[in-house]
């Protein structure tokens, strides 16, 4: 108990910080709202429910990864990773358009190198000390329900993940 | 609890700011992290609503801001009731959205002050 640091920042907070905060307040209601599944409601309709609910915000989660600067290093870190979090449990809406989309894909491009390296000889403990799990994951399942709804999304992420038929056709030559 | 619920001013049910009110509200969210026992005097010291209540105001720092919303972080840790009571009767949805839209606003803004600022810095 010792070990655990203060919680509060010395000085003003920035405005990251609060939206931070606010994402990870995001995440705790939505998971709890949307865990009551029984019978009568099912996690999908509880989804939409909360979704309905909470439209305003989550307008502004997809404004906040739209405008967001990525970084080279560090890439998944807050507040972009507590957006990632808060849209696990938001069901899929036309506001998850090309900008959105196309901004969680390059963060795919540059947090897996970051995050999972290209070392054969790694293991899963390194893995596990980068916690790629905890980060790639999310990111994974979020662009995964953008693909399985929307063609055109579909489309930007294969064309910005998969190797272009150029380089498929120099690899075969080889 | 008791004592730092009425010193930041959230026993009242409208929160006012004041250098001692942000103390306070420091200490609450230190104990919500530090002793999760604690929750349980948070919620019976009636100061939900008032902390709730932080997030619709655009009158209060964003000291105040920020703390209300890491409380209300811890508070629905493991707390399906107050869960719900946050989202079925205090609206809690609305005040988020009050939050994250001045927020966002402020943090588009941030970049442009932080430039000036290095280049103050680098012409001195």
């Amino acid at each position: 108990m010792q070990n655990k640091q203060s919680t509060t920042p010395p000085g003003v907070s920035p405005p990251q910080m609060i939206i931070t905060e606010a994402l990870k307040l995001f995440f705790n209601l939505a998971l709890v709202e949307t865990s009551k599944v029984d019978e009568e409601n099912s996690e999908e309709f509880l989804q939409k429910k909360f979704a309905n609910k909470f439209e305003q915000s989550i307008f502004c989660i997809l404004n906040l990864i739209r405008d967001i600067p990525l970084s080279p290093t560090n890439t998944l870190s807050s507040p972009l990773l507590n957006a990632i979090h808060a849209l696990l449990h938001v069901p899929y809406t036309p506001g998850w358009d090309k900008g959105v989309v196309s901004k969680l894909t390059d963060a795919l491009i540059l947090a897996v190198p970051d995050l999972v390296g290209d070392d054969p000889e790694e293991d899963i403990d390194q893995l596990r000390e980068r916690k790629a799990d905890d980060t790639i994951a999310p990111l994974l399942l979020v662009l995964r329900r953008a693909a399985a709804h929307d063609q055109s999304l579909r489309n930007i992420i294969a064309k910005k993940l998969l190797p272009q038929e150029r380089f498929v056709y120099c690899v075969s030559l080889f | 609890m008791k004592t730092l619920v009425m010193a930041a001013n959230l026993s009242s049910g409208q929160y006012k700011e004041s250098l001692s009110s942000v103390e306070a509200l420091k200490c609450i969210a230190n104990s919500l992290l530090l002793v999760s026992a604690t929750k349980d005097y948070f919620e019976e010291s009636n100061a939900l609503p008032a902390c709730n209540g932080i997030l619709f105001r655009s009158d209060v720092s964003g000291m105040s801001r920020f703390l209300a919303v890491r409380i209300l972080f811890f508070v629905t840790i493991d707390r399906p009731s107050t869960v719900a009571s946050l989202v079925d009767n205090l609206d809690i949805a609305s005040g988020l959205a009050q939050v994250s839209y001045s927020e966002c606003a402020r943090e588009s803004r941030y970049p442009i002050k932080l430039t000036r600022t290095i280049l103050i810095v680098y012409r001195l």
